[in-house]
């Protein structure tokens, strides 16, 4: 860090301290709450779900071959998969959100052009594991299902708006490019092994946090009070792949590529945690922002709170996965499912900074009109999903 | 350039053509990047080579090298690997390839 920025964060700190009513008893419950929704994190959230969750996006970033993916962006590729790839492959290839801007500056000026690369640019920070996997656990499965759903498909309604709107002078300007081909990485172990070994985590993330349900459900209910036995049962099984299948060299990269993640996503999330617990609290219990003030904003499904939850939501800057602890907060005090969903949407896809830099390599227009398609698109979705949730 | 190496003080061994070994980073500056800046340097020390190491953090000139996706490592202006993170080992090969 420059000295210049150390300095600047030493001058906030100190206001901070400075002006802070700390002897207000508002003030005081809002810091209570933050901790006590960090502790709720660390109990709830971390060993079971944060932790598998690193190791599957390490893994991801390991064993798969980006590559293969990578090809279907190419200027040759067929439009049709370009696009279906675009808006699924965030899952794979997002793992971290600092990726997704090079990759769309990569798919604009050297591959299959805007409409795949603002497509992917939509979907991505929605769809990648990390984001998908908290948002089930913390907001609950639907608002999961939702966000991946609503994503994916109006990731191929903006991605074919804009082809449309600006193909033909794009196609002009841009050279027409071939990428560098990936070089060919050797097959170390079959298909079917590496398959196994994802299903394994992912069987191990899913039933060691199955919820609670109603008696009357036999089956989801027997597998709930089952769930350790298979948990264990698939941990078992990860440990014999693990021992048997893998190289030590492989393992060790494995490790440390999830321990980059951990490192660099943890601490904000942290950060986020504390922010929303202050200023929101926990669900049920007011911060330091009154609940009422949420609840006028963005309560209930109606269009205008859909419609400021997208615009904030394109305008405030997430850190991956901050987006989740905030929302809970929202969602606590009130907030309507359609707009927590139009906030889930716009928020991760957009914002001040990163509008910047797309401008940067799409220049204004194009920018602006994907502002606003997204905002449009998140507002459409949360509607949609506010009416059937209601 | 020779005149300023010897003024710092850095031997060179190795094969030394004329030239110093042209390294380039590419990434917008995440852990991930870095660990890959990381890695090099280990490598470069590791095989006691002088080189010029730069990150290229600009999206428009990540994308003259014709990749999708960072982070990527580039030696003498050939794209060595993109979209994923080369072991140290991987890396020293690169290196004596470029020799």
């Amino acid at each position: 860090m420059k000295d210049k920025w150390i300095f600047t964060l030493f001058v906030l700190v100190f206001l901070v301290a400075y002006f802070t009513p700390f002897d207000q008893l508002r003030v005081q419950h809002g810091l209570t709450e933050a901790f006590l929704l960090l502790q709720d994190y660390a109990r709830e959230h971390v060993l079971l779900c944060l932790l598998p969750a690193f190791f599957i996006a390490g893994a991801i970033s390991v064993f798969i071959k980006q590559g293969a993916v990578i090809k279907y962006f190419g200027a040759q590729a067929k439009k049709i998969l370009s696009y279906s790839i675009a808006s699924v492959s965030g899952a794979i290839l997002a793992v971290c959100s600092c990726t997704v801007l090079p990759i769309f500056a990569g798919i604009y000026t050297r591959g299959a052009g805007i409409g795949p690369a603002t497509a992917f640019l939509y979907s991505g920070p929605a769809i990648n594991v990390l984001a998908i996997i908290l948002t089930a656990k913390v907001l609950g499965y639907r608002l999961g299902l939702a966000r991946a759903l609503g994503a994916v498909t109006f990731a191929i309604v903006i991605g074919l708006i804009m082809h449309f709107l600006f193909n033909r002078e794009v196609e002009k300007n841009r050279n027409q490019s071939d990428l560098i081909e990936m070089e060919d990485i050797k097959q170390t172990r079959p298909m079917w092994k590496t398959i196994l070994y994802f299903a394994a985590m992912i069987g191990i993330l899913v039933f060691i946090n199955w919820g609670k349900s109603d008696p009357a459900l036999t089956i989801w209910y027997f597998i709930y009070q089952a769930k350790w036995f298979i948990g264990v049962f698939f941990v078992i099984g990860l440990a014999l792949m693990i021992i048997t299948w893998f190289k030590k060299e492989e393992l060790k990269e494995w490790t440390s590529s999830t321990w980059i993640f951990a490192k660099q996503i943890i601490p904000l999330l942290l950060a986020g945690v504390l922010i929303a617990g202050f200023l929101l609290g926990r669900p049920g219990q007011e911060g330091l922002i009154p609940s009422h003030w949420v609840a006028d904003l963005v309560g209930g499904n109606g269009l205008g709170a859909t419609l400021f939850a997208s615009i904030a939501g394109a305008l405030m800057y997430f850190a991956t996965l901050t987006e989740i602890p905030i929302l809970e907060g929202l969602l606590g005090a009130g907030m309507g499912q359609g707009p927590a969903l139009a906030l889930l949407l716009a928020g991760p896809a957009l914002s001040l900074p990163n509008m910047l830099v797309i401008r940067n390599i799409i220049g204004t227009k194009k920018t602006l009109v994907y502002i606003l398609l997204v905002i449009i698109m998140a507002t459409v979705s949360g509607l949609i999903y506010g009416a059937i949730a209601a | 350039m020779e005149q300023s190496q010897r003024d710092l003080g850095i031997k060179i061994k190795g094969i030394f053509k004329g030239e110093k070994m042209e390294i380039r980073i590419l990434g917008p500056g995440c852990p991930r990047c870095d660990e890959v800046e990381k890695r090099t340097i280990n490598a470069l020390a590791e095989l006691n080579i002088v080189a010029d190491v730069q990150k290229i953090t600009d999206l428009k000139k990540i994308s003259e090298y014709k990749i999708i996706g960072t982070p990527g490592v580039v030696i003498n202006g050939k794209v060595k690997c993109y979209a994923r993170i080369p072991t140290q080992e991987e890396i020293s090969s690169w290196i004596r390839e470029e020799l």
